[in-house]
């Protein structure tokens, strides 16, 4: 794959769950250059109608079952169309589109199967001091548990190609999936590289996401999982 | 017999009377029902010859036939607390297929279940299989 992607080939799978204040403003940001899926993860608020409002296509989930089931629900609709590429990417606007780009670069030379957005090799902004200790010990248990050492393990920002996607299916539900679609990548001997991208930290997406203290529940879920299958 | 005997042997025959309801409505098999009712009798002869445990906790090493009932719980516990939690994640690995494919289906609908998108291409490397 050397040409330029086109739009009609990449798609940017947006997990939303009560997303409502920030989507449209996400979606809309994605969606002047990319093709956007919304998986509404049985939101109780307006965040699928807003999304759509927004340009985004959107699956909703009737229950609330995780990000891991709503991202395996975007993958699974882009394998049924054959999207070249999709890149999954943050609802809570911590994101930024302007690096889309650069995840789709090394998939499109051909260098990669999958691409990782780190943040620590590019741009954080306001992030908690104790966040990035844990966002580190993820890093270190990433480097344990898998063998390969990544400098941002749990980074929602990441591309995968066709063949990449299509070889992984993502069976954890909630948060611990980050650490099982990075199993199953070195599983199946795919090429990973890491690409710099900016992630910033706002009081909506620090209220709204994950704290601090559910580290030990994503643990807890990726080792059940590992135990149970 | 004491107090205690008579308690736990009528409680042990009304579970084995709920057992056998259960299996003559067709809600637990057969197998299933005479695997209940021989625990059951199990306890029910610990309850009426408790020596009859200290002489069987001997053989196994283990000095009180009180400690052998609780050592057997415990592992009894144990394993039905596994095969609860394996039950769980089948069912709920269970319940997201069903959400995703609902999802999906109702996505394909709201488009007039047409085929995939116009401005999907063609397949450059072979559909992936799901």
């Amino acid at each position: 794959m050397a040409a330029a992607l086109e739009r009609n080939e990449v798609l940017v799978i947006i997990p939303a769950y009560n997303e409502e204040s920030v989507i449209g403003e996400v979606v809309s940001s994605v969606c002047s250059r990319w093709n956007v899926l919304v998986v509404d993860d049985g939101s109780a608020d307006e965040t699928a109608s807003r999304a759509a409002r927004a340009g985004a296509r959107v699956l909703r989930h009737c229950v609330n079952r995780g990000q891991g089931a709503a991202l395996e629900t975007g993958l699974t609709y882009a394998r049924r169309r054959g999207y070249e590429v999709v890149v999954t990417f943050d609802a809570d606007g911590q994101h930024s589109a302007d690096d889309i780009s650069s995840l789709l670069e090394p998939i499109r030379s051909g260098r990669a199967d999958v691409v990782l957005g780190s943040r620590f090799m590019g741009s954080v902004r306001d992030m908690p001091r104790f966040r990035r200790v844990v966002l580190k010990g993820a890093i270190l248990f990433t480097w344990a548990a898998a063998g390969v050492r990544l400098t941002d393990a749990h980074n929602g920002l990441r591309a995968l190609s066709r063949q990449a996607y299509g070889r992984v299916r993502l069976r954890l539900d909630r948060m611990a999936y980050a650490s099982e679609l990075i199993d199953q990548i070195l599983s199946t001997r795919l090429r990973i590289e890491e690409v710099p991208v900016s992630v910033t930290y706002t009081g909506y997406s620090l209220r709204k996401g994950q704290r601090n203290r559910d580290a030990i529940k994503v643990l807890l879920e990726y080792l059940l999982g590992r135990l149970l299958g | 017999m004491t107090l205690f005997q008579i308690i736990a042997l009528v409680l042990i025959a009304v579970v084995i009377t709920l057992v056998v309801s259960s299996w003559r409505r067709k809600r637990i098999t057969g197998v299933a029902a005479a695997a209940w009712i021989l625990l059951w009798s199990m306890a029910a002869g610990a309850v009426l010859m408790p020596d009859a445990t200290s002489a069987v906790a001997r053989a196994m090493s283990i000095t009180r036939g009180a400690d052998l009932v609780f050592y057997m719980y415990i592992l009894g516990s144990a394993a039905g607390v596994f095969l609860l939690v394996l039950r769980i994640r089948k069912l709920e690995i269970a319940l997201t297929a069903v959400v995703r494919e609902l999802a999906l289906v109702a996505e394909s609908r709201g488009r007039g279940g047409e085929p995939p998108e116009p401005d999907a291409p063609a397949t450059r490397s072979g559909d992936v299989p799901e």
